[in-house]
């Protein structure tokens, strides 16, 4: 279908696309790749009546390193992610996931800044960033401001940004020594959306797991965190009986929905078994 | 595409007084967020709502009505019926709501509704449909609850009786608190009234689910006609398979061509070597 009637702004600097969404309100729409807005768009689900497009703001994509963290501009694609040397040794999860997103086109196209922005629990990123105690930087007529990714999410399709404001960039803690990642995404068939997702960190201490993070994707209205489970693995044998276990607790707190392609019973099912592999993939057993 | 959800609350007035509110429909119907009163004529009220989540808006024009009342049981019917205005899509809904007395001048509301909606919100799967319905409702029954918990509570003078919960966000200082957490306990139970499939609604539970919607928003005075539920979006979840259902033929076609060629190329080939 052909998306309704909008008008189109292509800023070249940060200020500008920040002055003109403001001036476009409530019904204006930050765009970046378009890979979760244009399918709204031409399906007329959504009907904004500007759009701004910051795929002129060369100083929004790329890696940084920050020191102890990595500053992932908000214009990166799922591409760069899965192929940039700093991600890859600091932030492997990121890479590793953002491989699993959809497919190719998609990945050249959608940005990290766009999966979080907008807001789907389906999606693979959000999950992830949770998982790593990131933090979002936005820009808005007030100036910047940091958000920590469990307070990003507030509902389905919804975040806590405001509509003037662009997210820019995503700060994520750089991975010590001794992590060990993995996400486990069970599809009904390949490039599909995650019927559920986990995104699982691990830190292995002789013989053992010192600390977990797992984050969950499409098991509620907003990505979330095992934290059951987490406590759990903290602590247990690095064994993947032991994981196992401790995985059984993944879906506590969370509240899945149900739809054509999943009961909620059996989501919660799927939330525990790739816990227990995500976690023994993490772990290194 | 149909769903049922249920909720219940309790409010501090006896079941006379929230009866009252229940049946005037300027009060009620306020208690539907997004919505907005363009007619009212006796038990008729004509009017459009906007179901808006993150970037996805539909809006339903139609119409409410208040098919059944009947004071002995305290059950009230209302039936909605909306069309999309941008679309072709519908919503309607059958919202079953009685009351009894619970204790000491309180009262116990329970809600049932079944609701259905076609077009393309309802290509997407239930689990939007889930999303956005759900929330509507829930949102509509915290809102009554408010509504009731107040129109009473200036009766009463705000007897005390709090029922926890200091909703901050809605303007009416004094309003009597009302119970609306419990409106999450949303038992979703398949079967849907005799519409094309059923199956369960989970309650989605008191996320803040924005309180301070309903009487703020509506600005005409009498607002609400409850074609809910929109469904949203997703699309591009609900896309993909679709996709993938034109794209899969054509690669296996490709393929099979593909096979063939080499496998004829072979055989060329090998015609040619020997």
């Amino acid at each position: 279908m052909i998306p309704a009637k909008f008008d189109y702004v292509r800023p070249s600097s940060l200020p500008e696309a920040v002055q003109a969404l403001a001036g476009g309100g409530d019904d204006a729409k930050v765009i970046a790749g378009g890979q979760s807005l244009l399918p709204l768009l031409r399906l007329r689900l959504a009907y904004p009546e500007l759009l701004v497009d910051i795929g002129g703001l060369g100083e929004l994509a790329g890696v940084r390193d920050a020191g102890d963290s990595l500053v992932i501009g908000a214009r990166t694609t799922h591409y760069s992610l899965i192929r940039d040397p700093l991600i890859r040794e600091h932030c492997g999860l990121i890479a590793a996931t953002a491989a699993t997103v959809a497919d190719p086109a998609v990945r050249h196209r959608g940005t990290i800044g766009g999966s979080l922005a907008h807001g789907d629990p389906a999606g693979d990123l959000p999950a992830v960033i949770l998982a790593l105690d990131a933090t979002l930087v936005a820009t808005g007529p007030g100036g910047e401001r940091e958000i920590g990714a469990a307070d990003f999410f507030v509902d389905y399709l919804t975040t806590s940004l405001s509509p003037g404001e662009i997210l820019t960039s995503v700060r994520v803690p750089k991975l010590g020594p001794g992590w060990g990642f993995r996400y486990e995404k069970f599809q009904p068939t390949a490039q599909a959306w995650a019927i559920v997702g986990v995104a699982a960190l691990a830190r292995r201490d002789n013989g053992h797991v010192a600390e977990a993070r797992i984050g969950l994707t499409n098991m509620g209205t907003v990505p979330v965190r095992a934290r059951a489970a987490e406590a759990a693995a903290a602590g247990a044998p690095a064994s993947r009986e032991a994981l196992a276990a401790a995985a059984r607790q993944a879906d506590e707190g969370s509240s899945p929905p149900a739809d054509l392609r999943a009961a909620a019973d059996y989501r919660r099912h799927l939330a525990r078994v790739l816990t227990g592999r995500a976690l023994a993939r993490a772990a290194g057993v | 595409m149909a769903m049922e959800l249920d909720h219940a609350f309790t409010v501090p007035v006896p079941p006379d007084q929230a009866w009252d509110v229940l049946l005037d429909v300027k009060r009620i119907a306020p208690c539907m967020p997004g919505a907005t009163v363009d007619e009212v004529d006796g038990d008729l009220v004509t009017g459009h709502i906007k179901v808006k989540v993150g970037p996805v808006s539909l809006t339903y024009r139609g119409t409410a009505n208040f098919s059944e009342r009947d004071p002995d049981a305290r059950t009230i019917v209302v039936t909605a019926s909306g069309k999309e205005t941008r679309g072709a899509g519908t919503a309607s809904a059958t919202v079953q709501a009685s009351l009894e007395p619970s204790g000491d001048d309180a009262t116990k509301v329970t809600m049932h509704t079944t609701m259905n909606v076609t077009g393309r919100p309802a290509q997407f799967g239930r689990g939007v449909m889930v999303e956005v319905g759900g929330k509507l409702v829930e949102q509509f029954a915290q809102n009554l609850a408010q509504q009731l918990g107040r129109d009473s509570g200036a009766d009463t003078g705000g007897a005390g009786q709090s029922g926890g919960q200091a909703d901050t966000g809605n303007g009416a200082a004094g309003s009597s608190p009302t119970d609306s957490a419990d409106s999450a306990d949303s038992a979703g139970s398949g079967g849907s009234a005799g519409s094309a499939g059923s199956g369960t609604a989970t309650g989605n539970g008191a996320h803040g689910t924005g309180t301070a919607q309903a009487s703020g928003t509506t600005a005409s005075s009498a607002p609400a006609p409850a074609p809910p539920a929109a469904d949203h979006i997703n699309m591009i979840r609900l896309v993909a398979p679709a996709l993938l259902k034109r794209v899969v033929p054509v690669a296996a076609v490709a393929a099979g061509i593909a096979l063939l060629s080499r496998r004829f190329w072979r055989r060329m080939h090998k015609g040619a070597g020997a």
